[in-house]
C-alpha cells in the first residue's frame, strides 16, 4: 500500500503539534523543527514514518533489548544484531513478521536467564520500529581487505589507481578517500557511468558487477587512502518529499514505475525487491547502469545528472516508499487467518480463548500488532503449548495479508480447533 | 546571618561534606602550627539563589567537565559534568578539591613585583597597568634590538586553545621558543614517532581491548585521563555485558595500578624493554603474530638490504637471537614459565594492547623500552583496530601557522628542530641558559607549569633563571618557579576565566571543552589570555595583527569558527544521542543540532563542548608517515639521526652501525654501586600527580593512604630490607644519594622489592602555602641525564643508602 492519505490514518500518526514530534525516516529524517513541519501533499505527512527513530534508540536501551542484541555492533552479543539480521530490506510489517517468529526462542532464553520480558508501549514500538528501519539502511563497516582485493579482481586498478604518480585514464580513488557516504558514491557513479563505460569499451574490459557488500568493502578500502585529516564529507539527512519532486522532474518517472503508478518501462521500484542498505543500493544501480543507459538512449532521454544533495534526496524517496508494504490482500489474509490456526482461538465468540480481533477492524498497525504479540505473547505462547499447538510462523508477505484482513473484514465467528 | 570563620573553617567549607570530613583530620597533624598564619576571617556563608553553572578542570591535562553549584555568587560544590565524553559525570580527587584551589587563602590576590632581588625576593603589589606596562616595554625594548627571539615561552597544561593563542602571540612577535613541560607520554609518543611517523595524538581505545598489558604505566593513578581510564576499568568488568578483560601490570613494586590488576607481574627495575622481546620471541617462534599485518604493514621485522646493498638485522632476527625466554628470564627475573605465557595470552586475546614503557603521569619512560613495547602491538596487528593503539584526529584549526614575526629565528634555544624529536625537550635549557648558547635567553615567560619543582633538573633549571634578565610567571599562588620571577601577573583560577580543554592524552577523539566563567574573580586577578591580547594591543605591529581580539572570548569564538568550518562532530550531548550520532556518523550522515558558528558556540556553551565521537580505523596514510610509509621495527628516522651522532652508539656501549640502535632493545643496566646498594625509584600519587596539589589540603589528607602517611613524604621499604638495616617501621630516615640526602618517615611496604626504595613525588616544597612546605622532593636527589637518542630527560631513578636519623 502506498501511504496515502487515506491509508496513513490507519496508522496512529498525530497531526498538528504532535506532528512535530514525529521524526522522518532516518535518511529521510530531517531533525530539525522546521523539517518536522514539512509535509506531504496535502499536508497528510505523506513518507512520515509512525515513530521517533531516536526515541526508538532510547526504547531499545530502556527496555534492555541492548543487553542482547546490538546494532550495527553497538550492544550485546548474546542475540542477533539487528542492524545486520535477517539480511534482507524489511518493511513494517516484515519486521512484525520476523520479530513474532523470533519471539518464543527469545521469550524462552530470557526465562532462562530470569529476565522477565518488559512491556512495550504501541508508541514504543512504533519508534523502535522507526529506529530499526532506519539503522538497516546504515552500511556495516566494510571490510578494506576485501574491498583491496575486489579492485583487483573486478579489475578496477587498470584504469583507476589509488595512489599518487602512474599514468592511469581514470581518475585517482584517493581522491574519493574523504566521501563517507555511499550516496556519495552513487552520485558519483550515475554521474561517471557513461564516460567510464565508454573508456571500459574501448579497453575490452567488462562491466563488473557489485553484490551483497562489496560496495562498502571498496568504499572501506578507498577510506584507509585518506591523507588529509578533517576533511570528511558527510551528508546531513535528505528530503524524500525533494527527492520524489526529482523523481519526476529528472525524468525517472518516465520508465520507472511506483507501485503501480506512472509508465512501466523500467522496473516498478516500488515492487521489485529492494536492497537493505544504501551500499547495496550502490550496487543496484552500478550493475544495471549500461542497461539502463541503453535503454535510455533508445529513447532519446538525455541522462540526467545529480547533485549529492539530490542523490540524497531521490535515494531518500525511494527507501521511505519501501518502508510500507505493497497493499495486501485481505483474502489471501483470510486464508492466512485459517492456515495459521488463528481462528482457533481469535473470534468474536464468548467460548473463544483470545480476544476478539475483531475489534482491531480499522486499527491494525504493524506497531500495534507488534506490541500486542510482545506484551501478550508469553501467555498465548503458554497456552498454545498446553494445547499442544504450535506457534505459527510466517513466510515473507503474509503478515501484510493478515493485517490488511483483519484491517478491512472482522474474522468470522468460529470457534475453537476449527480449521479450514 | 553572615558567619564569618577562620582559615580552619575554610578547610571544612571549601571541600564541602566529604572533604570537611577529611580536613577535619588535618588538625590531628599538627595544624596547629599553621593556624599561627592564619589569614584573616574570609569566608562567608553564602545567601542567594542557587543555580549550576558548567566548568572546566585543568587540575590534570584530562580537562574533565565540571558541574559548579552556586549560592548567590559562590561557588559551594563541585561535581562531574554528566555529557563531557572524558569523564561523564565523575571526577577524581583533585577535580573535587578545586574549591580549595579557589578560595584557598595562600592565593596571589594581585600582581607582584619582585623590589628584592633572586636571591631575597620582596614582593610588592602593583596595579594590572603598572605590570603590563613593564612587560610591554621590556619586550618592546628586545624586539628593537632585534632579539626578539630571546624570549621564551613555558607552559604546561593550561588548556589547548590558549595555548594556540601564546604560540601565535610568540610566532608572530618573532620567538622560536615555546615550550612545555614533559609529558609521561613522551616516551610513549616517541615511539609512535619513530615506528609510525606520527609526532602527536597516540591514543588507546582501553575500553575495547580485551588484554591489557601494561609495563609499569600508572594505569589508575592519573595516567592519560583518571576518570576515563576509570571508566574503562569498569567496562572490563562488566560481565553482564560478556566482557572480561584480563589486565597485567608489570611494574616492581605493588602500586594502586598493581592491586587492582588481575595480575602483577613484578620485574626487575629498568627491563621492560627485555620483558617486551621476551613476550615477542614467544609470539614469534609459536605463531602467534599477525602474519598479515607484519607482511603488509611493517618494515625491519626481517632482515633486509638497503640501497647500498648492506645487509641489516631485522627485528625477527634480533628477538630469536638474543632475547631467547632463559635470558630474558635473568635479565628481568622473571621466571620463563610465567612470560611464556603472557606471551601466549597476549597473542590470543584479541584486540590486545601494550602500553609503556614505565611511566608515570608526567615523567616519560625509556625510549627502547618504548619502542619494544609498541612493537608488541605491531606483532598481533592491534594498530588501527577497535580495542587497540591509535593516532587521535587533529583538533581543526591546529595546523595552523600564522604570522612568524620579523625577528623570526629558524633554530629555538633547545635546537629541537635539530633533535630526534620534533618537540622541544624544556629539560634542555637550563643548560642553553647557562651556556648562553645559541644565544643568550633575555626574557621567560611561564605559565601554567612549575620547572624549578617538577623537572628532575629542576634544581639546574634555578640555576639558569638566575641567569635570565627578564622572568614573568603566570602563576596564581607563589611556586618555586615564579618565586625567581620578577613579575607575577596571577592568572584567575579555573572557575573564574573561560575555561577550555582539549581532548587528554590518550584519548582518540578530537574534543574540545568550553566554559564560561562561572562567578566574578575572588582577587584582583587577571586571565592570562586576556593580559597577552593585552600585551599584543600595546606592543602592535605583527603581533597586534595576529592578535586583533577584544578579549579571550572573542578569540576563543574565533577557535570554534574553525571547528564549524569542519563540518562534522557534534555538541556534547547523553550516551544516548551519542550513539545515535555515532552510528549515523559511521554510515556517512552527519545531522548536527546547529547550523552557523554562532549556534555551536552557543551549544558548546550549554554543554560544555564538541566532539568527534567516530574513529576511523585504517587510514593508512594517516597514521603510518614513516620513511617506509608502514610502521618500523627498524626506524629509519633513528637510523638516520644515530648516523649523525656516534656518541649516541657509545653512549649505548654498542658500535656505531650496529643495528641494535634502531632495533628496539634493552639498554644496559648500570651496575649497583657498593655504597649506595638500594634503587630509588620515586613513585607519582594521584593526589599530587604532577607534583602539584600539596597546598591543597584534601589532597594532602588522602595521599598515602596504602601506607598510612599524610602530610609528608615517606620512604616505603620492604620489612627484610628494613629487619636486615635494624629500622623499624615508623623510624625517621635519611635517604642518601650522590647528590643529597632528605630526612623521611620510614614505612614498611611489602609491596616493595628487597632492592627498591620509593618515595612520592609532590612533596619537598620550599616556596608558597605552608601546606605544601612539607617532605621532600626525591627529584632533589636523582641525577638527571637525558636520553641523548630521543631528548627524553630520564631522570627518574637513582642508587642510594637508607640509614637511621
Amino acid at each position: 500500500m502506498t501511504v496515502t492519505t487515506a491509508t496513513a490514518k490507519r496508522l496512529p500518526i498525530a497531526s498538528g503539534d504532535n506532528l512535530r514530534k514525529i521524526l522522518w525516516l532516518f535518511l529521510l529524517v530531517v531533525l530539525s523543527p522546521e523539517g518536522l513541519r514539512a509535509q506531504g501533499p496535502g499536508g497528510a505527512g505523506y513518507f512520515v514514518i509512525p515513530g521517533d527513530a531516536k526515541a526508538g534508540l532510547k526504547t531499545f536501551f530502556d527496555k534492555g533489548c541492548v543487553r542482547c542484541h546490538a546494532v550495527l555492533g553497538e550492544g550485546g552479543k548474546s542475540a542477533p544484531d539487528l542492524g545486520r539480521a535477517p539480511a534482507g530490506h524489511l518493511s513494517a510489517a516484515e519486521l512484525v513478521a520476523a520479530m513474532w517468529n523470533h519471539a518464543p526462542q527469545m521469550w524462552t532464553r530470557m526465562q532462562q536467564e530470569k529476565v522477565t520480558p518488559p512491556a512495550i508501549t504501541e508508541t514504543e514500538m512504533s519508534n523502535l520500529f522507526a529506529f530499526l528501519y532506519s539503522v538497516r539502511l546504515m552500511d556495516e563497516p566494510g571490510d578494506p581487505q576485501r574491498g583491496r582485493q575486489l579492485l583487483s579482481e573486478k579489475r578496477c586498478l587498470e584504469c583507476h589507481q589509488t595512489s599518487p604518480g602512474g599514468k592511469r585514464r581514470a581518475p585517482e580513488l584517493r581522491e574519493w578517500a574523504s566521501y563517507r557516504n555511499p550516496v556519495s558514491w552513487i552520485q558519483a557513479m550515475w554521474n561517471h557511468a557513461p564516460a567510464m563505460q565508454a573508456l571500459m569499451e574501448a579497453r575490452g574490459l567488462p562491466w563488473p558487477k557489485f553484490e551483497g557488500n562489496d560496495v562498502p568493502d571498496l568504499i572501506a578500502y578507498i577510506r584507509t587512502q585518506v591523507t588529509t585529516p578533517h576533511r570528511h564529507f558527510y551528508l546531513q539527512p535528505a528530503n524524500p518529499e525533494i527527492g520524489r519532486a526529482l523523481f519526476q522532474q529528472k525524468g525517472c518517472a518516465n520508465c520507472h514505475g511506483m507501485r503501480g503508478t506512472g509508465r512501466a518501462i523500467a522496473p516498478d521500484l516500488g515492487r521489485r525487491p529492494f536492497p537493505r542498505t544504501l551500499g547495496q543500493f550502490a550496487a543496484l544501480l552500478w550493475n544495471h547502469s549500461p542497461q539502463m543507459w541503453a535503454s535510455m538512449k533508445a529513447q532519446h532521454i538525455p541522462r540526467p545528472q545529480f547533485s549529492n544533495k539530490e542523490m540524497a534526496d531521490l535515494v531518500a524517496y525511494l527507501f521511505a516508499e519501501r518502508y510500507f508494504e505493497a497493499t495486501g490482500s485481505p483474502v489471501v489474509g483470510r486464508r492466512v487467518f485459517e492456515a495459521k490456526g488463528c481462528a482457533s482461538c481469535h473470534a468474536s465468540s464468548q467460548k473463544a480463548v483470545g480476544p476478539d480481533l475483531s475489534r482491531w477492524q480499522g486499527r491494525v498497525s504493524p506497531a500495534g500488532v507488534a506490541t500486542a504479540m510482545w506484551n501478550h505473547g508469553p501467555v498465548m505462547l503458554g497456552r498454545m503449548r498446553e494445547q499442544q499447538m504450535s506457534w505459527p510462523l510466517f513466510r515473507p508477505g503474509e503478515m501484510v495479508d493478515l493485517m490488511e484482513y483483519l484491517n478491512r473484514s472482522a474474522p468470522e465467528n468460529r470457534v475453537a480447533g476449527q480449521r479450514r | 546571618m553572615n558567619l564569618r570563620v577562620n582559615r580552619r573553617k575554610f578547610l571544612q567549607f571549601a571541600g564541602g561534606g566529604a572533604v570537611g570530613v577529611a580536613a577535619s583530620g588535618v588538625t590531628l597533624q599538627g595544624l596547629s602550627t599553621l593556624n599561627a598564619a592564619l589569614a584573616a576571617e574570609e569566608v562567608q556563608v553564602p545567601r542567594g539563589p542557587e543555580g549550576w553553572s558548567l566548568s572546566v578542570c585543568s587540575l590534570c591535562p584530562a580537562g574533565c567537565g565540571l558541574r559548579v553549584r552556586m549560592i548567590g555568587k559562590r561557588a559551594v560544590k563541585i561535581q562531574g559534568n554528566p555529557l563531557h565524553p572524558v569523564n561523564r559525570g565523575g571526577l577524581c580527587p583533585r577535580g573535587l578539591a578545586g574549591l580549595q584551589v579557589l578560595y584557598h587563602p595562600d592565593r596571589l590576590r594581585a600582581p607582584q613585583k619582585n623590589v628584592g632581588n633572586r636571591e631575597s625576593p620582596r614582593w610588592k603589589e602593583i596595579s594590572w597597568d603598572e605590570a603590563i606596562e613593564t612587560v610591554v616595554q621590556r619586550l618592546r625594548e628586545l624586539r628593537n634590538r632585534n632579539q626578539a627571539h630571546t624570549v621564551a615561552l613555558v607552559s604546561g597544561h593550561g588548556g589547548h586553545l590558549r595555548q594556540r593563542l601564546f604560540e601565535r602571540f610568540l610566532r608572530s612577535y618573532g620567538s622560536p621558543n615555546s615550550l612545555r613541560l614533559p609529558s609521561g607520554l613522551d616516551g610513549a609518543q616517541a615511539a609512535a614517532y619513530l615506528q609510525q611517523g606520527v609526532s602527536e595524538g597516540v591514543a588507546y581505545d582501553l575500553e575495547g581491548t580485551h588484554y591489557l598489558l601494561s609495563f609499569g604505566v600508572n594505569v589508575l593513578e592519573g595516567w592519560g585521563s583518571p576518570v576515563s581510564t576509570m571508566r574503562a576499568f569498569g567496562a572490563w568488568r562488566d560481565s553482564a555485558a560478556g566482557r572480561v578483560t584480563k589486565f597485567v601490570q608489570v611494574e616492581p613494586r605493588l602500586s594502586v595500578t598493581a592491586a587492582r590488576a588481575d595480575e602483577w607481574v613484578a620485574l626487575r627495575p629498568g627491563t621492560e624493554a627485555a620483558l617486551a622481546l621476551g613476550i615477542a620471541y614467544v609470539l614469534i617462534t609459536e605463531g602467534l603474530y599477525d602474519v598479515r599485518f607484519v607482511a603488509e604493514r611493517t618494515f625491519g621485522f626481517e632482515d633486509w638490504h638497503d640501497a647500498k646493498g648492506r645487509a641489516h638485522t631485522g627485528f625477527r632476527s634480533l628477538v630469536l637471537s638474543e632475547y631467547r625466554l632463559n635470558d630474558v628470564a635473568a635479565i628481568t627475573q622473571i621466571p620463563v614459565e610465567i612470560i611464556l605465557r603472557l606471551g601466549r595470552e597476549f597473542g590470543r586475546n584479541r584486540p590486545a594492547l601494550a602500553i609503556g614503557g614505565h611511566q608515570s603521569s608526567t615523567l616519560p619512560g625509556d625510549l627502547h623500552a618504548s619502542l619494544a613495547v609498541h612493537s608488541l602491538n605491531a606483532l598481533v596487528g592491534s594498530l588501527e583496530v577497535p580495542g587497540g593503539a591509535l593516532v587521535r584526529a587533529e583538533l581543526p584549526g591546529d595546523a595552523e601557522t600564522g604570522s612568524r614575526g620579523r625577528n623570526h629565528l629558524p633554530a629555538n634555544l633547545v635546537h629541537h628542530d635539530k633533535a630526534l624529536l620534533p618537540w622541544a625537550d624544556l629539560t634542555r635549557l637550563p643548560d642553553a641558559i647557562l651556556s648562553g648558547k645559541p644565544y643568550a635567553l633575555q626574557a621567560l615567560l611561564v605559565h601554567g607549569a612549575d620547572p624549578v619543582f617538577t623537572l628532575p633538573n629542576g634544581e639546574r633549571f634555578a640555576q639558569a633563571l638566575k641567569r635570565v634578565p627578564f622572568v614573568v610567571s603566570f602563576s596564581p599562588f607563589l611556586d618555586e618557579t615564579s618565586a625567581q620571577a620578577d613579575l607575577i601577573l596571577p592568572d584567575h583560577t579555573d572557575l573564574e576565566k573561560w575555561q577550555e580543554s582539549a581532548s587528554p592524552p590518550t584519548f582518540p577523539f578530537p574534543l574540545q571543552s568550553i566554559s564560561p566563567p562561572v562567578l566574578e574573580p575572588v582577587h584582583h586577578t587577571r586571565d592570562t589570555v586576556d593580559v597577552l591580547l593585552a600585551l599584543a594591543r600595546t606592543l602592535g605591529g605583527e603581533v597586534a595583527s595576529a592578535l586583533p581580539h577584544a578579549t579571550g572570548e572573542e578569540f576563543l569564538r574565533q577557535q570554534v569558527a574553525e571547528i564549524f568550518a569542519a563540518q562534522a562532530g557534534y555538541t556534547f550531548t547523553t550516551s544516548l544521542e551519542e550513539t545515535w550520532n555515532r552510528l549515523s556518523e559511521r554510515s556517512g550522515w552527519w545531522v548536527p543540532t546547529y547550523s552557523s558558528a554562532n549556534q555551536l558556540w552557543e551549544q558548546m556553551k550549554q554543554g560544555g563542548g564538541w566532539w568527534e565521537p567516530t574513529y576511523y580505523y585504517g587510514e593508512w596514510n594517516r597514521v603510518l608517515r614513516t620513511p617506509s610509509g608502514r610502521f618500523e621495527f627498524y626506524s629509519q628516522r633513528l637510523a638516520q639521526w644515530v648516523a649523525q651522532h656516534p656518541e649516541v652508539a657509545k653512549e649505548s656501549g654498542l658500535e656505531p652501525g650496529d643495528d641494535r640502535l634502531c632495533l628496539p632493545h634493552q639498554t644496559r643496566l648500570p651496575d649497583t654501586p657498593k655504597e649506595f646498594p638500594l634503587l630509588l625509584v620515586p613513585v607519582e600519587i594521584l593526589p599530587l600527580v604532577g607534583g602539584h596539589g600539596a597546598h591543597l589540603p584534601y589532597l594532602q589528607q588522602i595521599a598515602g593512604q596504602h601506607v598510612f602517611a599524610h602530610w609528608d613524604s615517606w620512604l616505603e621499604m620492604n620489612p627484610q630490607t628494613a629487619t636486615k638495616l635494624g629500622l623499624e617501621d615508623g623510624d625517621w630516615v635519611w635517604v642518601e644519594s650522590p647528590l643529597g640526602r632528605a630526612k623521611v618517615r620510614l614505612r614498611f611496604y611489602e609491596g616493595a622489592r628487597p632492592d627498591v626504595v620509593h618515595m612520592p613525588l609532590g612533596y619537598g616544597r620550599t616556596q608558597g602555602s605552608a601546606w605544601g612546605r612539607r617532605g621532600n622532593n626525591p627529584l632533589r636527589m636523582i641525577p638527571s641525564d637525558g636520553q641523548a637518542s630521543a631528548g627524553l630527560p630520564r631522570g627518574t631513578q637513582t642508587y642510594v643508602r637508607v640509614y637511621k636519623s
